[in-house]
């Protein structure tokens, strides 16, 4: 038996950082799934995997809220006059209607004043662990016996997940990355991260962590190795009302090889 | 589109320099094709209605996802003509991101942020397949 770490962290209804009383006694050394290769999501470049179902093209992004909802808009054949942009534009209304409701005042405030000619990300700052998780480029994961390694591409940052049973440091210094350990709950990879200093946590949802935000990843690996079911959720009293969990679903793409290229910060600039 | 669910490969929004709600059209000629990251970039050279050479920077997608789609550094050179629709920036500066770009022989070659219309073509024909077979 294994303690995987502390108790204190609830995520509405779901509790980590303990082993669940119903889930089998994880052994670090004996890897349940194999995480192993890069991830894509539906970029441009991969929205035409086949392994993509229609949810999963249109899938970025989104509240598990807003994630049912357009489960209804594919499925509910009275949606059939909605083209591909009108059910994007629907999500994307859903999502922003999701989020402002959860949003504290304080929440709202910062989200109100934010402005994207501030991102940090345009003079090359790199990205906290809610946008790294979020972002749109492939990720990598490297399956060690004790750990995982999750590189990506651009601004966001390699991780280190722990594996061998460790808590977290009680007196841990926040960063932007936090610290992160995990364990195997059947198919699925829990990862749970805090330490983490105050962000944005992502652009294109205008959202912000303070630095008491805990993140709790779940990546869930379809029975034939192909799909990655990605679940993030945000829980931060400081800014949300309630924990806010965002879908980001990849597909396994063995081709793709991580690019790295060097960060210049001319964007916007002539 | 801020949430950018058909998202580009970019690591910031195009929103923080463009103003996404207006687009704008420009035609001339291709002086310099850069392919960097985080965003290709061409500069066009243009005559104003009052006969005036203006130059425009225009920023598409991201090299890397670009470089994924096939694209090279060659895939503009200088004198090819374009027609160029995006985004003005919002400093009033001579900027767009692109969002259709046609050469001389009208073909859109695409690339633009976001790549709105590419991914919009593939999520249509996704869309009419999974409707005729869910109702089958």
């Amino acid at each position: 038996m294994v303690v995987l770490a502390s108790s204190f962290f609830v995520f509405s209804g779901c509790t980590t950082g303990e082993v669940p009383a119903d889930s089998e006694p994880v052994d670090p050394q004996v890897t349940p799934v194999d995480l192993s290769g890069v991830w894509s999501t539906n970029s441009f470049d991969t929205l035409d995997n086949p392994d993509w179902d229609i949810v999963g093209q249109f899938s970025s992004r989104l509240t598990t809220e807003t994630y049912e909802h357009l489960q209804t808009l594919l499925y509910d054949s009275t949606n059939d006059h909605l083209s591909a942009t009108e059910i994007i534009d629907a999500l994307e209304e859903h999502t922003f209607a999701v989020i402002d409701d959860r949003l504290t005042e304080t929440g709202r405030s910062v989200g109100n004043a934010f402005d994207l000619a501030d991102d940090p990300a345009i003079q090359c700052e790199s990205f906290g662990i809610f946008r790294t998780v979020l972002h749109s480029d492939p990720i990598e994961f490297e399956v060690l016996d004790d750990r995982i390694i999750i590189t990506g591409e651009d601004l966001t940052v390699d991780r280190t997940v722990y594996l061998d049973g460790r808590n977290h440091p009680e007196e841990g210094v926040k960063s932007p990355i936090g610290h992160s350990i995990g364990w195997y709950e059947g198919r699925t990879l829990v990862v749970e991260t805090v330490n983490i200093s105050s962000n944005l946590a992502d652009d294109s949802l205008a959202i912000h962590n303070s630095d008491g935000a805990k993140g709790l990843e779940r990546y869930t690996i379809s029975s034939n190795g192909r799909n990655l079911d990605v679940e993030l959720t945000i829980d931060d009293p400081v800014m949300f009302r309630e924990p806010l969990i965002i879908k980001r679903p990849r597909v396994l793409t063995p081709n793709v090889e991580l690019d790295r290229q060097p960060c210049e910060s001319i964007s916007g600039q002539f | 589109m801020v949430l950018g669910i058909p998202c580009a490969s970019a690591h910031h929004n195009f929103a923080a320099h463009y103003r996404t709600e207006e687009i704008v059209e420009i035609s001339g000629v291709v002086t310099e094709f850069r392919f960097v990251n985080p965003h290709a970039r061409v500069y066009v050279e243009t005559t104003s209605v009052a006969g005036n050479i203006e130059v425009w920077m225009v920023e598409g997608d991201a090299s890397v996802a670009l470089r994924r789609s096939g694209w090279s550094a060659d895939q503009l050179k200088p004198g090819d003509r374009v027609e160029i629709t995006g985004n003005p920036s919002r400093s009033g500066a001579n900027m767009l991101g692109w969002k259709t770009l046609r050469l001389a022989d009208g073909i859109d070659i695409g690339g633009g942020s976001g790549r709105l219309e590419e991914r919009l073509s593939i999520l249509n024909a996704s869309l009419s397949r999974f409707r005729d077979q869910r109702d089958r």
